[in-house]
């Protein structure tokens, strides 16, 4: 009989772990404008591009984020680039992660023979991920970026 | 005790299933983030391209249009149409209110001496003036003059509200390089081309999409221009490029060959699409005393010429974009510059652009055809 309670209670606490597994992973929640506004610093002037622009030229839908903060340097020639997205699920997520695997592929392209020096800053771009949220930095500061990324998660 | 083993394994189930839920509801419940501005959806209105009128309904119904609301000539002698349409040349009556400064006939203003004075087209109870004026009596003595007066743009579009809503180019694209990139950026802030569809991106060139070394980026892939034309879903195309090929010194022969490759290649894919070639502009120079014949903006009259004449030859439409942004040297004004460089548009530059397309569009919707 003991036994058999032992073996009830493992099974039950297995599918209770197995079932949240199967939800959101992420503990912490975070503010992506909040984040944003601590890398002022490090900001040369940038645009905020609207909802058509996000989808026809980085192909992102806003339906797709929970929430987002995406800034491109308004000097055309200069490569600086911050994405701050939580998506709204794991297919979202992986979506916006290629979207932002191919941006920087294009930032590449574009500036390797166009701006040599801005090329040097787009091959230091990081994409990081946490949980459903997802940071693309192309800047010149790329590390404190980052780092501002990941103190928010702590 | 079979009963009570039975009671016994009924509660550690419920135990145990309530538990999971509890569980996972105290972990699954991320604050959701007061965010979605993104998720506001935004209503779009969609118009009808505007119709083409006919020549008696313009004339009972129709505007006045001048391609300017101000002009300003260089020299005495220098002879310009500033009119753009809709009601009949024949019908437009033109006074000069100085003569002796600007003349004024069927619409084509010449300069006449030194001086600025108004000028006045009107038809029945429609009436529109532009100011007109010259610098110089020579050349010398333009030369004379300081870089702020020369570099002044010599013409400014006719005056519209960019804020007002603008539903025109819902069904149009642009094409362009970065030049068109910094358009898209700040009209992505004010909107003031309705919904285009912008297919921009830097260093792109004409000879780079023919050889593929360099395609448009759409939603984020790369992809042939014709190809993201026709996933853009639109019924007319803008397109400006150039000034990559024109920077290159490529023959004009060579540009205006790819060119055609790849309109051919817009047009097999995208068989009902309506073409808007749009003229290149020039570039700032510091000492525009040093061009040569193949400098930028000397090279740059060359391929616009070239450039309205392919559109001819096609059927397409043609946006002469480059007179105003001409100086009196025939540079870039620094009124549109960035200070950054001496190619690209800053705000000045795009709200000019804005407002030379959304003045041409309302043209063509009181029945006037571009070139």
């Amino acid at each position: 009989m003991k036994k058999i309670i032992c073996a009830i209670i493992a099974i039950c606490l297995m599918l209770s772990l197995a079932a949240c597994g199967s939800q959101d992973q992420q503990e912490v929640s975070i503010d992506v404008a909040a984040v944003y506004e601590g890398y002022q610093e490090y900001m040369p002037e940038m645009f905020y591009p609207d909802e058509a622009t996000l989808l026809n030229f980085l192909g992102i839908r806003a339906e797709d984020c929970v929430q987002y903060k995406i800034a491109i340097c308004a000097e055309g020639l200069r490569a600086d680039e911050v994405w701050l997205i939580e998506a709204k699920d794991d297919a979202a997520m992986q979506n916006l992660t290629e979207l932002a695997q191919a941006r920087i592929q294009s930032k590449l392209d574009e500036t390797e023979s166009y701006a040599p020096d801005q090329f040097l800053i787009v091959q230091k771009a990081e994409v990081l991920t946490n949980g459903r949220y997802l940071a693309l930095f192309i800047s010149p500061d790329v590390e404190a970026l980052k780092a501002g990324f990941e103190a928010a998660f702590q | 005790m079979h009963r009570v083993e039975k009671r016994l394994w009924a509660f550690l189930l419920a135990a145990a299933t309530l538990l999971s839920f509890t569980g996972c509801a105290s972990e699954a419940a991320p604050a959701q983030q007061a965010v979605p501005a993104a998720a506001e959806t935004q209503s779009t209105a969609t118009e009808a391209a505007p119709a083409t009128e006919e020549t008696e309904s313009a004339i009972a119904e129709g505007s006045l249009f001048l391609k300017v609301s101000s002009i300003t000539f260089s020299v005495v002698g220098e002879s310009e149409d500033v009119y753009l349409g809709v009601i009949p040349r024949e019908l437009v009556t033109w006074e000069s209110e100085n003569p002796e400064i600007i003349s004024v006939e069927d619409g084509v203003l010449t300069a006449v001496s030194v001086g600025t004075t108004v000028i006045h087209a009107s038809y029945e109870d429609r009436q529109v003036s532009c100011t007109a004026g010259c610098l110089a009596q020579t050349r010398e003595e333009l030369e004379k003059m300081g870089n702020d007066i020369l570099s002044a743009p010599k013409r400014l579009p006719p005056e519209l509200d960019l804020e007002e809503p603008c539903t025109w180019f819902d069904n149009a694209a642009i094409v362009g390089d970065s030049i068109t990139y910094g358009l898209m950026q700040y009209e992505s802030g004010s909107n003031a081309l309705g919904d285009i569809t912008f297919l921009a991106r830097g260093g792109v060139s004409m000879i780079g999409f023919v050889q593929g070394i360099k395609n448009i980026v759409f939603q984020g892939r790369e992809m042939e221009l014709e190809d993201a034309i026709e996933k853009a879903a639109v019924e007319r195309v803008y397109i400006l490029m150039g000034s990559n090929d024109v920077m290159a010194k490529y023959p004009m022969d060579f540009m205006m060959e790819n060119w055609r490759i790849m309109l051919d290649r817009i047009v097999e894919k995208n068989p009902d699409i309506e073409v808007v070639v749009i003229s290149s502009i020039p570039k700032y120079e510091k000492y525009p005393h040093l061009q040569k014949p193949d400098s930028y903006n000397p090279l740059t009259v060359e391929y616009n010429a070239n450039l309205r004449q392919m559109a001819k030859e096609y059927g397409f439409l043609f946006l002469d974009l480059n007179p105003y942004y001409e100086d009196h040297w025939g540079r870039l004004s620094l009124t549109y510059k960035v200070d950054i460089d001496n190619t690209h548009l800053n705000k000045l530059g795009c709200d000019n652009w804005m407002k030379i397309m959304r003045y041409y569009a309302q043209y063509e919707s009181e029945g006037g055809t571009l070139e």
